[in-house]
């Protein structure tokens, strides 16, 4: 078929791929030196060539994203020529061909500058490799990954152009979009953490999630080690899948695109506004955070105001900055009114956060709705366990909303005079469908009103054993028992064995259930408590095998765990507490 | 038949097409003239199929030429500012036509050789000269075949015998094949001998749109010395474009043929009357005239 009427024009990809030959042709050389010129040069002059053609093709892919990353960005400017500027704009828009014809065509032509060179180096490598007798698969593995990864780089990149109108704006956006996203997270973090009272932060799923969002990050921390490593493979995919989804993006961008757009920053009016929001909001934030640490010293989180100024002044000239890049002039001073609306936005945005206005940091839930809530206590004179996590549920939750309002009420209190212990508290509340966490970082002193409401909350929560999530796999137990005292503890250890594990963790479980297992805050009182140390690991078939470690610190209220500890034979010998005190078990 | 109707373009908050309305007729030789800034460029890139209009229609040959493969292969453009490929060659961009233009005629473009002698079709264009460069466009758009040719600003940069060559050319297609041209242009006395339609465009609408010859029959300049040394009042009826005097002798321009203008001019038994043809230039300058802030004005400096 003629090309007037096709959606692909073998004359324009022919013309692209002509006239960008440099390109591809440097893509080519690059790769015949990294692959098969080493394998032939370690042929020579090395050793361990059979090992060598099987690692070096994965180990370079790692090389091949980064470097896919940047020619892509080069590939995707040169073929989609037309979007830059006002001439090639008419030429190419008054040709006899579809405009999905021209977008194709140029896609094609780039995708085979991206992946012909990487054909040429497999057939290269695969006849070397023939020659000098160690023919290895993982160089179709190494095409494979190029080829994938290809389409998702040349995709993006091509999206970038179709949404701008200038190559350099283009160019600047992909690499932008590469990295603001986990930029930000951590800026927006940083922050809160320093605005918000017990802000725990976003936690790793989201940084999971936004790790997505960064795909140079996401590609290259990868390394292949074997050719069947389904999680690369997996990542690949999916990479492949959005840059097919991004593909469709930029094709339909592409048709609704005016001629007339071909050097403008933006190329979409809906996008032009969606600009102006990023520049100031991420501008605003970034030269904000800047300015106060250049004209105050540092970011003084308690002096709200100063940096909120500094925002208001850092977005109000980002906003200039984004109607000066669209209008590609500096007299934009008619926008001011949106400029001067932003500065605003962004004081009231801190002022909210900085006197909190929604209640955030004030925020102590009403024990009646809580379902149970999940707290985690580590610091100077607390037992391990208490790390783990401890539960609250009915009339136990009171205990641990007073200790969250005394947290809360005395936040300002930086007397930390005569007060030797640190105190971590991590809580969790579960209130229906919703949740609430916070964390706290604060001091107290041995038997002040903060001691006595820690100690009433560790001694109402229930340690969070394993026995209402289904019988575990017990791996491994062991049990440590200090001998001497605190200044010069050591320990004699029996290792448990595996036929033993589950009678000891039922007598454990029984004591907790029997209330004797009580958890106290004090470094006395930790040496007092702790005459043996249990170490135990387990997994849950039914949870996705989720291996989960236990640290138990035994006192001598645990009889029943002592009991059987002595029935099985683990102990021999009196115990002795660290401050010298014999504990006698029956 | 082109045919642009109630087509409307703004460029941000600029009207840049304002319920466009213009018929070329096939095979016709149409001038589009205006002031810059009138739409004229706008208005081919519409038709050559580049911009698609916000409003209204724009049709070549009965059918919309936006997005329709077919109609622009039957279209060649040379636009005011050329586009070629980066280092590519006559010869070059002649094979890249020759696979997207369906009627691309080889043997021609070898016949065309001998009109644009000076053009080395081996050397790239960016080194040529301005003036080779259009002499290149007018060789691969003619080798095109095409039934519609489309030329903004076309001769512009040509010395006057390449000036001649070309519309010689181009004269022939319309000839010899029907070839309808739209051709806009600030060279009024060069269209006047070229061009059988003119259409003035004016702040993006079509101003007037008539045949050369109905336009300069429409329009007439009288000189006349009346009895009296200053002009008498004319009737309210009667269309004055512009009046001016040097001397007794009074220049009239009227709109209207010249035996109107001469019947209603008697009355005043002038010692002497006479009806002239305007030039295009004339008609334009004084058509335009009447639009606001568009008069000529002498400025002295």
């Amino acid at each position: 078929m003629r090309c007037e009427t096709s959606f692909f024009s073998l004359t324009l990809y022919k013309k692209h791929l002509k006239r960008n030959w440099p390109l591809w042709a440097a893509w080519l050389a690059l790769w015949i030196m990294v692959i098969p010129l080493q394998i032939w040069n370690r042929n020579v002059w090395g050793s361990n060539v059979a090992k060598y053609v099987r690692i070096l093709p994965l180990d370079s892919i790692a090389v091949l994203v980064s470097a896919l990353a940047f020619t892509a960005a080069l590939v995707a400017v040169t073929t989609f020529f037309h979007l830059f500027k006002s001439p090639a704009a008419n030429f190419v828009g008054a040709l006899p061909l579809r405009r999905e014809g021209v977008f194709l065509t140029a896609f094609a032509a780039g995708y085979t500058m991206l992946v012909g060179p990487l054909v040429v180096v497999t057939l290269v490598t695969v006849l070397l490799e023939g020659i000098i007798g160690y023919l290895a698969p993982e160089i179709l593995i190494f095409l494979a990954a190029g080829a994938l990864n290809s389409f998702f780089w040349l995709s993006f990149a091509v999206l970038c152009c179709v949404i701008s109108g200038h190559a350099v704006a283009a160019v600047a956006f992909y690499a932008i979009f590469n990295f603001i996203v986990p930029v930000m997270l951590q800026l927006v973090e940083g922050l809160l953490s320093g605005f918000l009272y017990g802000f725990v932060g976003f936690g790793d799923g989201v940084y999971e999630a936004c790790g997505w969002l960064c795909p140079m990050l996401q590609l290259t921390q990868h390394s292949w080690r074997s050719p069947m490593d389904f999680n690369d493979w997996n990542m690949l995919a999916i990479y492949a899948a959005v840059g097919f989804l991004m593909a469709l993006c930029a094709v339909g961008l592409h048709h609704i695109r005016k001629a007339e757009r071909s050097g403008d920053l933006i190329a979409f009016d809906p996008i032009k506004w969606l600009f102006r929001i990023c520049v100031t909001v991420c501008g605003g934030m970034a030269f904000g955070t800047l300015f106060t640490l250049i004209i105050f010293n540092s970011v003084d989180l308690n002096e709200g105001w100063k940096f909120g100024v500094c925002c208001a002044v850092a977005a109000f000239l980002c906003y200039m900055a984004a109607e000066m890049l669209l209008a590609k002039s500096f007299k934009v001073w008619k926008h001011w009114k949106g400029a001067a609306i932003s500065a605003v936005a962004f004081i009231l945005v801190v002022a909210a956060v900085d006197m909190d206005w929604i209640g955030f940091t004030t925020r102590v839930p009403d024990p009646a709705g809580v379902k149970s809530v999940t707290a985690s206590f580590s610091g100077t004179g607390l037992p391990a366990v208490a790390d783990s996590g401890l539960i609250f549920s009915g009339e136990n939750v009171k205990a641990i909303t007073d200790l969250h309002q005394y947290l809360v009420e005395h936040r300002d209190e930086d007397d930390y005079q005569d007060k030797d212990n640190y105190l971590n508290v991590r809580v969790n509340y579960k209130l229906g469908w919703t949740s609430l966490q916070r964390q706290y970082r604060t001091y107290y002193a041995s038997g002040d009103e903060l001691n006595q409401l820690l100690n009433a909350a560790l001694g109402k929560g229930d340690v969070s054993f394993p026995y209402d999530r289904g019988t575990p796999n017990y791996l491994s137990a062991e049990l440590r028992i200090p001998t001497g005292n605190s200044d010069d503890a050591e320990y004699i250890g029996w290792e448990i064995s595996t036929e033993d594990i589950k009678p000891v963790w039922d007598a454990v479980t029984a004591d907790v259930k029997a209330g004797r297992y009580v958890l106290r805050a004090d470094s006395v009182a930790e040496d007092e408590v702790n005459t043996g140390i249990l170490n135990a690991q387990w997994n849950y078939t039914a949870a996705g095998r989720e291996t989960e470690y236990y640290q138990l610190h035994l006192s001598p209220e645990l009889t029943q765990t002592w009991k059987t500890l002595k029935d099985l034979g683990y102990r021999d010998q009196e115990r002795v507490s660290y401050s010298g005190a014999t504990v006698v078990v029956d | 038949m082109i045919k642009v109707s109630h087509v409307e373009k703004h460029f941000d908050s600029f009207h840049c097409l304002k319920d466009l309305n213009m018929t070329v007729p096939t095979g016709a030789v149409y001038g589009l003239v205006g002031p810059n800034g009138a739409g004229k460029s706008t208005i081919l890139r519409h038709i050559s199929g580049v911009y698609q209009p916000e409003s209204g229609e724009v049709e070549v040959g009965g059918e919309s030429v936006y997005e329709n493969p077919l109609i622009k292969g039957k279209l060649a453009c040379i636009p005011d500012e050329l586009f070629y490929f980066t280092s590519a060659s006559t010869k070059d961009m002649m094979k890249f036509y020759k696979g997207i233009y369906p009627k691309f005629d080889v043997e021609r473009y070898e016949h065309l050789k001998e009109a644009f002698p000076e053009v080395n079709e081996n050397s790239p264009m960016r080194r040529l000269s301005k003036g080779m460069q259009k002499q290149a466009a007018f060789w691969l758009a003619l080798s095109c075949r095409p039934e519609y040719l489309l030329l903004d600003e076309p001769v512009d940069g040509l010395d006057p015998v390449m000036r001649r060559q070309v519309w010689s050319l181009m004269l022939k297609d319309v000839a010899n094949h029907g070839t309808t041209v739209l051709v806009s242009s600030h060279n009024l006395r060069e269209l006047e001998d070229v061009c059988d339609w003119v259409g003035i465009l004016s702040h993006g609408s079509m101003m007037i749109q008539r045949s050369l010859k109905e336009l300069q029959g429409n329009v007439v300049k009288m000189q006349v010395v009346f009895q009296e040394k200053e002009a008498p009042q004319f009737p309210e009826d009667m269309e004055i474009l512009h009046i001016s005097h040097v001397g007794r002798i009074h220049t009239i321009i009227v709109r209207g043929t010249a035996e109107e203008a001469t019947n209603r001019l008697a009355v005043y038994s002038p010692i002497l009357l006479e009806a002239l043809p305007l030039s295009l230039e004339e008609i334009f300058i004084y058509e335009l005239g009447g639009e606001q802030e568009y008069a000529v004005r002498d400025i002295i400096l």
